[in-house]
């Protein structure tokens, strides 16, 4: 047995790029990863240590990844990675089985780009074939969870999607629910939105267990409406997300105090009151004499600057007016 | 009648940015223009990340793939046009098809789309020596797509009637230096014909007497816009190499100009319907002149002549509908665009 890596990420000089990828994930796969994950837009929750982590089956494959924005920026702006390993479907049940381990060693497994020293100098590739490694569930935290709603979910898998928060809590739920051997192999997103899963469904992936990064407590909804039909209500959430820091729903005491503090709506509408339009060269703008026209604008111009076709002689001489006469007679100028 | 606008451009050039910003404004109104997506969560989409970037000031998170939504545009509450708003990751265009499903799908977008707005970063334009910003706009690249599907077609005699609307959006004219703001932004248009001169060539020759082509069906206009206003972004780091400017937001942004190139876009795609109807027009006239000339064909083709009045009719009933809409979109979009060919 054996896996593929992929590692799916940009560059300052190539944009979004496979730079490593299975060899028979096709062009329309990445594609369809891309539109998916372009659908998180805010990415700043997600740490090669804390990540969002997938497992779907898409073409030949299952895809286990993570996500998250590197340290590495472009204009400014945090760059997104994808990586991960993918399995050939005909080895999912076998894959399923290591799925604990592989989750809970994600940092090494799954961390494609450790090996990369300039992503600059990096090139597209195809993976190499890795032997399969070894897997031992001892590794694995031990997870004290309720029971209740695992019960619960192997009862009605076929009709409901279980939502998990995203949060220790939730991780560790995700990796008992995983080692439970009463399930199939079993697909999530944890730390997504729903615009992805959305786009996902496009192509015709989907999961079984979803973590909405803010979905605050463990419940099952149902595959066709979405409506919860069963929810831990004794659940206390024991674990903040993490980073914490960042966070919106974040306690008082993880409050960065140095962070510029936010305007107030009237905070807000004074500092746009105060600017003067005369001091804004671009709203003052206008493309005067240099004003774009129309197609009808043009073409009525060009019309009017073409020479005057000068006049026949048809309405003079005999023979013209001869071939006129006929001319009209036959419907024809 | 549903349009297409593709919108594409470098990496980093400000598409995502600039979207977001339209689509805010948009969604709200502005100038008694509104836009309606097809349902409630395309709206949202789009929102959230506007969102984040005006109370967090965070910039929006590089596009990844391609972005297709369909809209309405409604003027004061009319209906206008149904539109499908394409928006692409830069790489796309520097791609070949074979290596990417972007790349092939941009192709097959500029093919099928009624018009392009091509999305560039102005204060590249103005500091980079040309053929750095030629590679970091991609004008060349662009030039080559544009030339590929739609001015080489053109040039052939296939699908002469087609043609297409070129609106450049030159972003990030805020932090532009100085003497680029100058005379209504005069040496910002001069770089950028400079930068962009495969397509201002083109458009240009086309407009020459010689040509055999209709030039009126390739529309082209530029103008700068701000997504975050003036003062309210500073330049950290000017860039390097394939790196960059980085820029801060200081201030709540406060976005100028955005609007004007996809009106421009949609009035000028109107404004070609309204042409070719135009024409249309004047073909049917032509024909009932010559049926109506002589008395036999009054007498043995009666039902024909018949048919051609209803047709001329129909077709007249067509332009006046569209004619309010089309003067309410120009007469807002056209006087800021400026002609990518100089006077």
């Amino acid at each position: 047995m054996y896996y593929e890596t992929f590692l799916f990420t940009r560059s300052r000089r190539r944009d979004f790029t496979a730079f490593v990828r299975p060899r028979d994930l096709t062009n329309r796969e990445v594609s369809a990863i891309a539109a998916a994950f372009n659908a998180v837009s805010d990415t700043s929750l997600l740490t090669p240590a804390w990540p969002a982590l997938y497992c779907f089956p898409l073409g030949s494959y299952v895809l286990l990844l993570r996500h998250y924005a590197s340290a590495r920026t472009h204009a400014g702006r945090s760059i997104p990675t994808l990586e991960g390993i993918a399995v050939r479907r005909t080895q999912a049940r076998h894959f399923a089985l290591a799925l604990p381990y592989f989750l809970a060693q994600h940092d090494t497994i799954l961390n494609v780009s450790k090996d990369v020293t300039d992503f600059e100098a990096l090139e597209a590739a195809t993976s190499a074939e890795h032997p399969w490694p070894e897997t031992d569930l001892q590794d694995v935290p031990a997870a004290d969870v309720d029971s209740s709603l695992i019960e619960a979910f192997v009862t009605r898998l076929a009709d409901d999607r279980l939502f998990l928060p995203f949060n220790a809590d939730g991780l560790a739920l995700l990796r008992a629910i995983l080692a439970d051997r009463r399930f199939p192999s079993l697909y999530f997103a944890f730390g997504t939105t729903a615009a992805a899963l959305e786009r996902l469904s496009h192509d015709d992936v989907q999961v079984d267990i979803v973590s909405y990064f803010n979905t605050l407590r463990p419940a099952l909804r149902s595959r066709a409406t979405n409506e919860i039909t069963s929810e831990l209500t004794d659940y206390i959430p024991s674990a903040p997300p993490q980073p914490p820091p960042a966070s919106p729903q974040g306690t008082p005491d993880q409050v960065d105090e140095d962070a510029a503090p936010l305007l107030t709506p009237r905070q807000m509408r004074a500092e746009y009151i105060q600017r003067d339009p005369a001091d804004d060269p671009l709203a003052q703008y206008e493309a005067g004499e240099d004003a774009a026209l129309t197609p009808r604008e043009l073409a009525r111009r060009a019309r009017a600057d073409q020479p005057e076709t000068p006049a026949g002689d048809d309405g003079r001489s005999l023979l013209g007016w001869l071939g006129g006469v006929l001319a009209r007679l036959l419907g024809r100028r | 009648m549903s349009l297409k606008i593709t919108l594409f451009g470098g990496s980093g050039q400000g598409k995502t940015t600039y979207t977001l910003a339209l689509l805010y404004l948009m969604a709200t109104g502005i100038e008694g223009f509104r836009i309606e997506a097809e349902d409630a969560n395309t709206a949202t989409k789009y929102l959230n990340p506007w969102r984040d970037f005006v109370i967090a000031r965070r910039w929006p998170a590089p596009t990844m793939g391609r972005r297709e939504d369909r809209f309405r545009l409604l003027f004061n509450n009319e209906y206008i046009t149904d539109f499908r708003w394409v928006d692409y990751q830069g790489g796309a265009v520097n791609l070949p098809t074979d290596e990417s499903d972007e790349a092939a799908q941009l192709h097959a977008d500029i093919q099928e789309s009624n018009a392009v707005i091509i999305v560039a970063d102005s204060y590249v334009i103005a500091t980079r020596p040309t053929m750095e910003a030629e590679m970091l706009t991609s004008s060349t690249y662009i030039f080559n797509l544009l030339n590929t599907y739609k001015f080489k077609e053109a040039a052939r005699g296939e699908g002469v009637h087609s043609g297409i609307t070129t609106a450049l959006v030159l972003t990030k004219a805020d932090v532009l230096p100085d003497e680029f703001k100058q005379n209504n932004y005069q040496a910002l248009f001069e770089r950028s014909r400079e930068v962009f001169r495969g397509v201002v060539d083109f458009v240009e020759e086309q407009r020459a007497r010689t040509s055999s082509l209709r030039p009126w069906l390739y529309p082209a206009a530029m103008i700068p816009v701000s997504i975050v206003g003036e003062g309210n972004a500073a330049v950290l780091s000017p860039g390097q190499g394939y790196d960059l400017a980085t820029m801060s937001l200081e201030n709540t942004p406060q976005p100028v100009n955005v609007h004007y190139p996809f009106l421009y876009a949609i009035g000028n795609e109107l404004d070609r319907t309204a042409l070719y109807l135009e024409e249309q027009e004047a073909d049917l006239e032509a024909r009932l002149a010559r049926m109506n000339r002589n008395v036999l064909n009054k007498i043995l083709r009666g039902r024909t002549v018949g048919q051609l009045y209803e047709e001329r009719q129909r077709v007249a009933e067509k332009l006046q509908t569209l004619e309010p809409k089309i003067r309410a979109v120009t007469a807002v979009a056209n006087k800021k665009m400026r002609s990518l060919i100089p006077a």
